[in-house]
């Protein structure tokens, strides 16, 4: 098949092929994860990590989804790939979907590997740590994607990584809100139903619009 | 097409001066008179006291907030699709005057909030959602003044504007939608408002002069920034 030269299949494998080669890029976001994730069991009386633990998760996942997103776009657009891309046959929110996947599985699903050790570390109750990791779950495909489209606009700043997370926080806090509505419901024994349809709708939402949406933001961006 | 006519720089530039007058004059005429009427003439509450008076000022600017907003909406809407140079003006003099609003609003609200609930701040869906909208007007500011190109800024801003809007209903409705500590609505509600007339006539007094403010301002702004562009076009 000659779609000029590449299908989206085999870009989203050489995404991650790129981001497996940049082993050290790739583990800081991790690493933060994990340092941030230890400090807030030191700094909270132990009475308070059960209660606590949740939302210092969830606020340690989001940080780490925006420093991951610091490069998400600026080296294409500083090599020049992205101009490439945007002339390329294949429809631009699709290349941009499988780049946001593989970020999604070079930088993310490391930090879900790594929450069973963090719920060890706070103590939590199995119960507990399944229905955060099903909100985390739910709840970072969005961030991901209002992370993206900040980074497309900002991917021609100089200052873009700080610009990056002024713009996300501000449009993530429904998200973050509603993941912690989520595990706090389970744990006081209630129907977390609300909230978790909430979370999977705006992944459905900007799973099939937020490409789109970052695509129109990069030629904008890089413009 | 008579749309298109005024959103040319070159017709809305004469049009604009020739509307700012009547702005300015609603706004100076109705915010002295509302003004003196909510602040000194209209009764005293019978629960609240003195201190409902500081709503002549609190509710018209959280208006404000989300109506600046709403405006920058559609006009990010339409320089996004259209690339309407007067829309792309308005983005860009608006946020600076809506985050003032929403400054406003939450400063007044606290000051309220002091001897009615006990405390200046409490973390309400009403009150934090206002408190995210200061957030993305600064967000939207900060991509204007890191982006030395107009017209791009312009764009970017729009894009976020866009995006930012979803948390406008979650302000205006968080009063329906949660059991909140901020009173729900007591004008524009079903069944007419539960506010007196000597109460509520002063309080449409005090928007009106806001919103003509707002005009006011974003006119000379917008007029301002047409002949910044010409100048530095003929110095080019």
């Amino acid at each position: 098949m000659n779609n000029g030269g590449f299908t989206i299949r085999r870009y989203f494998f050489f995404c991650l092929r790129v981001l497996f080669r940049q082993r050290r890029d790739v583990a800081l976001p991790l690493f933060f994860f994990l340092l941030v994730s230890s400090l807030f069991p030191l700094a909270f009386a132990n009475h308070a990590v059960p209660l606590l633990a949740p939302a210092a998760l969830w606020i340690t996942t989001l940080l780490s989804v925006l420093l991951s997103l610091g490069n998400l776009f600026r080296e294409d657009a500083e090599d020049g790939f992205m101009e490439q891309l945007m002339t390329a046959k294949q429809p631009l929110p699709l290349l941009v979907a499988a780049k946001m996947l593989a970020h999604w599985v070079a930088y993310i699903l490391p930090m879900f590997i790594c929450l069973p050790l963090i719920g060890l570390w706070y103590a939590m109750p199995p119960d507990t740590l399944s229905v955060l990791t099903l909100s985390l779950l739910l709840g970072t495909p969005t961030l991901l994607v209002l992370g993206g489209l900040a980074a497309a606009l900002a991917a021609g700043l100089k200052q873009g990584g700080t610009l990056l997370i002024l713009i996300t926080l501000p449009l993530a806090t429904p998200i973050l809100l509603f993941g912690l509505t989520m595990v706090d419901m389970a744990q006081n024994g209630l129907s977390y139903a609300a909230a978790r349809d909430f979370l999977a709708a705006m992944a459905v939402v900007s799973g099939g619009i937020g490409p789109m949406v970052i695509a129109a933001s990069l030629r904008i961006g890089l413009d | 097409m008579l749309l298109r006519k005024f959103s040319a720089p070159k017709t809305f530039y004469p049009l604009a001066g020739k509307l700012m007058p009547w702005f300015f004059w609603t706004f100076a005429v109705l915010g002295a008179v509302g003004l003196y009427w909510g602040l000194v003439l209209a009764p005293v509450d019978a629960v609240q006291g003195q201190a409902y008076r500081i709503m002549y000022v609190h509710v018209p600017s959280a208006w404000m907030s989300m109506m600046i907003y709403t405006s920058m909406t559609a006009a990010a809407i339409a320089a996004l699709i259209w690339r309407t140079k007067v829309a792309e003006l308005w983005l860009l003099c608006s946020p600076a005057l809506g985050a003032s609003f929403t400054f406003i609003t939450l400063v007044t609200g606290s000051l309220w909030g002091k001897p009615m609930w006990g405390a200046y701040w409490v973390w309400d869906a009403r009150l934090t959602s206002e408190l995210v909208l200061l957030f993305i007007y600064f967000a939207i500011l900060a991509m204007k003044s890191a982006i030395p190109d107009r017209r791009k800024a312009a764009r970017v801003m729009a894009m976020i504007t866009v995006v930012g809007f979803v948390n406008i209903p979650i302000i205006k409705f968080s009063v329906d939608w949660w059991t909140t500590l901020h009173q729900g609505d007591s004008i524009f509600r079903k069944g007419g408002p539960s506010i007196a007339p000597s109460m509520l006539i002063p309080l449409f007094m005090t928007a009106l002069s806001f919103t003509s403010y707002y005009f006011w301002l974003v006119l000379k702004r917008i007029r301002t920034m047409i002949e910044k562009t010409e100048n530095e076009r003929k110095t080019a």
